[in-house]
């Protein structure tokens, strides 16, 4: 690998763990078409790259998340029962399946992704009116930076929650993404958890998502330690960062022009799956 | 114990795995650099690992990174099962081994 390539691959991944940390996404989304497209690496390399770097994000977005007591760690440890199993099989399909279909089923992902950014609805979570607590007492609580004040919730629909982070799971092992883009809204809008909560929350247990999919990786030797070394270290770098600005940062602006970015990405990766495409 | 407490041991854990790793990964990229296309850039089996850092292997001391990178979320799963055994917390305690015994089988899968 010449010097230009491996600063290119530690710059997309500088700016992929910058963004995954503050969206509440692994970076995966960015990492996967950055090695596959503008690198020419073969998906199977890209997405065990992926799963590291999601390991990345997550061990260092949630140092800082933990530290402020935004990720709701019962909560978190609770879906990842799910989320593992989910991993496991989708990383078991992947290694088997076609790199073209991979391509082409991650670029459904990108586009549900950018409609996502775009539209982006956020529940507000209802104040706890009663100290109640259910079966695992998941409910938490943390301080808003912006205002100071106390954000206290309840955690509600947690079958419908399991049932999101096994299909999370499944994505993460089956894509090498971190399956933030279906915890984060599933946290939100079904369970009540609010959007900052549901962030770090997600950010927590990407690590554990990645890990189970990463192993199988490692063991059926597609992960490229080079590449993948790149990766991590980059995205570590930029979850650090990210995370610790993500409530300066205006984030619907930032979220448009994600969307807008990973729409265009998706073209090039539906061309890349129907063979049209093979390197950028 | 309070959540405060276990969100500190938490931390701990990953800050720890978080230098460690960065560090060994980014040691085995710079003695790389130094010598890149003279070892293959594939990964090592676990057990290799030990006796090809001896030899000066750079892509081993990756390799080792990453295995760090990877073993850090599974030692914070094992450290909040601590905590909640230390605080009689039996549902907790289930659902930590219960994703001790998936990553388990990702292990054996992997393995195999």
């Amino acid at each position: 690998m010449d010097i230009i390539t491996a600063v290119g691959i530690l710059l997309f991944s500088l700016g992929a763990g910058f963004l995954g940390s503050m969206l509440g996404l692994g970076g995966g989304v960015i990492i996967i078409p950055s090695l596959s497209l503008v690198f020419g690496f073969p998906m199977h390399v890209a997405i065990g790259a992926s799963l590291v770097g999601v390991i990345a994000t997550s061990t260092g977005a949630a140092s800082y998340y933990v530290q402020e007591g935004m990720s709701n760690i019962r909560l978190g440890m609770v879906l990842e029962t799910a989320t593992t199993v989910g991993s496991v099989i989708g990383a078991v399909i992947a290694v088997y399946t076609n790199q073209q279909l991979l391509a082409i089923a991650f670029g459904i992902l990108l586009v549900y992704t950018s409609f996502y950014m775009v539209r982006r609805p956020e529940r507000l979570a209802a104040p706890r009116v009663e100290e109640k607590k259910g079966y695992f007492d998941l409910a938490g609580s943390y301080i808003d930076k912006k205002d100071g004040k106390e954000v206290s919730y309840d955690v509600e629909k947690l079958d419908r929650g399991l049932g999101a982070s096994l299909g999370a799971g499944a994505l993460s092992g089956l894509l090498g993404v971190g399956g933030g883009l279906v915890k984060v809204p599933v946290m939100n809008i079904w369970m009540g958890v609010p959007m900052k909560a549901a962030a770090a929350t997600s950010n927590f247990m990407m690590g554990i998502t990645a890990l189970a999919g990463a192993v199988i990786y490692y063991g059926y030797g597609q992960i490229s330690p080079v590449v993948t070394g790149l990766v991590a270290v980059g995205i570590f770098a930029g979850a650090m960062s990210g995370s610790r600005i993500a409530h300066l940062v205006a984030g619907p602006l930032l979220r448009r022009l994600f969307a807008v970015v990973i729409a265009v990405i998706a073209i090039l990766m539906f061309l890349k799956g129907l063979g049209v495409l093979t390197v950028v | 114990m309070e959540k405060w407490q276990l969100n500190k041991y938490v931390r701990f854990v990953l800050i720890v795995g978080m230098v460690l790793s960065v560090s060994v990964m980014t040691i085995g990229l710079a003695a790389y650099a130094i010598a890149p296309g003279s070892y293959q850039d594939v990964s090592l089996s676990p057990l290799d690992i030990p006796a090809e850092i001896g030899k000066g292997n750079p892509i081993a001391v990756i390799d080792l990174g990453i295995l760090f990178l990877i073993a850090t979320p599974l030692t914070r799963v094992v450290a909040a099962l601590a905590f909640y055994v230390l605080d009689k917390e039996t549902k907790m305690v289930g659902v930590s081994v219960l994703i001790l015994i998936v990553i388990g089988i990702a292990v054996v899968l992997g393995a195999s």
